[in-house]
């Protein structure tokens, strides 16, 4: 097991060093990072200054060792265009927000998955089953912005329940992203649990359980739930990511001040540090919660700590 | 002989499902209302008349019947711009998924058949983009190159390789070792003959499969591109922007929004359903 989890954590050491070569060289890619700062309506001698200023006349190699050694010693992404601030403070305040709406999300999406996978495949065939693989299909079909835009549009602009934007009416302003955020995740749950279950149903032991005469209720329980559980444990380590990608549109859509959102605005104000700084640390957050996740399996599934 | 019965059963069986059926009909419907846009629909999609600014669908009072589904803040009709704009979906969406289809079946077929440190090298890379969440590769790719169709599709088709690569790579890992290989092998048929012509055609279910899976996922990426104004610009009809510029007037005119969003619905909607068949049918495990 010693031996698997230093696997997993050179791993996410390899893969961080490849985020920050990425992230380094997304602001090179077009080969001038002083225009993509500035844009085309700025006079050339200006943009001959700043790539003075910011050193992006040196070699690309020195630059890189220069970024490298400012990140890995310092934590210092340079500092933001917009804010006049050092970039990596202005993410680092934004996590909070982003955790607490992913957090939030993934609640509702088992609070919501999990009882109605579990209903749909028991009721197979009835017409509660019917509705909730409909309802389960379009969740996975429709845009996390739509969905957003439509809660809005019910919601906050004709009845007026929840507020459209913000972070500031405490959990009411949570509701709304939380549930946009959550629906895709919630439609896969459902329909990994339903053919989980309908898996487990067919199993010898739950035959052998029924023949014994245990009550339906603990063989639904003991017997079926809890063996179809596993592929969704798998699932929900998935969907953490997906939910952190997410979080950029969601964020955009309701004003809230997380991470996903600053990327966006970042780039709409072309402030290339605060790009670089927000898309690494949410790269990171991304590597840290999947090695987590690897080390839960580790403890949770007995397989993994014997064979690897 | 056997190939051909094997495609009217295919095609039965379809007729026989119900849910596979209608996603067939569905993609069908999209894509020739895109071919035929120019004949279907009913104004110029980029045709502004400001007297006949943000006009509710026909069934609303003050609804006019020759715009069905309303205008917009220009005074563009909203029905000719989603079928224009299913155009630029459907195009981004099979062509992504199609460059993506080449270079992963290319790399997975060449690390599956080769092994050792070739196979090692592009697994690993694999692992280290499924290591990012994939959308905030997408936006900073095109924050670095300018949003445009030309350069959406290139990000979106040469990102989206990893499944293809997975899934061809692990068939041709098994592929490899049956009999029929090795006889090619024995009669000194050259490794480019055998990948042609005795692994690709049995890795060909799964390609199509996972295709199935990769063209909804493309779309709904480049609606969300387009929607945080990263995609596609104007004056190129969107759904995802579409969507977007209805946004700012969602409680005076709810159409603008709705029913661009509706038809992305619709269409990934249908390349599921039809994805989900296939996968049973051809009994491919992802």
């Amino acid at each position: 097991m010693l031996n698997y989890l230093v696997k997993r954590t050179i791993h996410a050491v390899f893969v961080i060093l490849a985020v920050l070569v990425f992230v380094f060289f997304i602001v090179h890619l077009t080969g001038d990072p002083a225009e993509l700062a500035l844009g085309t309506d700025t006079s050339a001698e200006e943009v001959a200054r700043f790539r003075t200023e910011m050193g992006f006349d040196r070699p690309l190699y020195v630059q890189f060792a220069d970024f490298l050694r400012g990140i890995l010693f310092k934590g210092d992404f340079g500092i933001s265009l917009r804010y006049n601030e050092p970039a990596l403070p202005i993410v680092l305040e934004r996590i909070p927000a982003t955790i607490e709406l992913t957090a939030a999300a993934m609640s509702i999406a088992l609070i919501v998955g999990i009882p109605c996978g579990l209903i749909s495949a028991l009721m197979r065939k009835k017409l509660i089953d019917i509705i909730l693989r409909i309802l389960a299909l379009l969740g996975q079909s429709a845009p996390i912005f739509w969905v957003g835009i439509m809660l809005v549009l019910v919601f906050a602009v004709k009845l007026q329940i929840f507020p459209s934007s913000g972070r500031d009416d405490g959990w009411l302003s949570i509701v709304l992203p939380a549930i946009t955020l959550s629906h895709y995740s919630a439609a896969s749950i459902i329909r990994l649990l339903r053919s989980s279950v309908l898996d487990t149903l067919t199993q010898d032991y739950v035959r052998t359980a029924r023949a014994k005469g245990i009550p339906e209720r603990i063989v639904i329980v003991q017997h079926i739930f809890r063996n179809s559980m596993l592929p969704v444990v798998t699932l929900v380590g998935l969907q953490f990511g997906t939910l952190l990608g997410g979080a950029v549109v969601t964020e955009t859509i309701f004003a809230w001040p997380g991470v996903g959102r600053l990327i966006v605005q970042a780039i709409y104000n072309r402030d290339i540090f605060l790009i670089q700084a927000s898309v690494f640390v949410i790269a990171l957050m991304f590597v840290v919660l999947n090695f987590l996740i690897d080390v839960i399996y580790t403890f949770l599934d007995p397989r993994i700590r014997i064979n690897r | 002989m056997k190939k051909r019965s094997d495609k009217y059963r295919l095609l039965k069986h379809l007729f026989d499902s119900k849910e596979a059926f209608i996603g067939a009909l569905l993609i069908l419907l999209f894509v020739s209302t895109a071919l035929l846009a120019h004949f279907i629909s009913p104004h110029d999609p980029l045709h502004q008349d400001l007297t006949k600014r943000l006009l509710p669908p026909f069934w609303q009072t003050g609804g006019d019947p020759s715009f069905l589904l309303g205008t917009d803040a220009l005074g563009r009709d909203i029905l000719s711009r989603i079928i224009y704009g299913g155009r630029v979906t459907l195009f981004v969406g099979f062509i992504c998924a199609s460059i993506a289809c080449v270079v992963g079946s290319l790399l997975g077929i060449i690390g599956g058949y080769l092994g050792g440190k070739v196979d090692n090298f592009i697994m690993r890379i694999a692992d280290i983009q499924l290591s990012f969440p994939f959308i905030i590769l997408a936006i900073a790719l095109v924050a670095a190159f300018g949003p445009n169709l030309f350069n959406i599709v290139i990000i979106l088709g040469l990102t989206s390789w990893v499944r293809f690569a997975r899934v061809v790579r692990a068939d041709t890992m098994l592929l490899r070792e049956q009999d029929y290989v090795a006889a090619a092998v024995a009669i000194g048929a050259s490794r480019v003959r055998i990948v042609l012509r005795h692994i690709l055609p049995n890795v060909v279910s799964s390609i199509i499969v996972v295709g199935t899976l990769e063209v909804p996922r493309l779309i709904l990426m480049e609606a969300t591109l387009s929607f945080l104004g990263l995609g596609i610009q104007p004056p190129l009809p969107s759904w995802g922007s579409m969507a977007s510029d209805g946004r700012v007037y969602i409680s005076a005119a709810w159409w603008l929004c709705t029913f661009p969003g509706l038809a992305i619905m619709l269409v990934v909607l249908s390349v599921n359903l039809l994805g989900d068949w296939l996968r049973d049918e051809l009994d491919v495990r992802i």
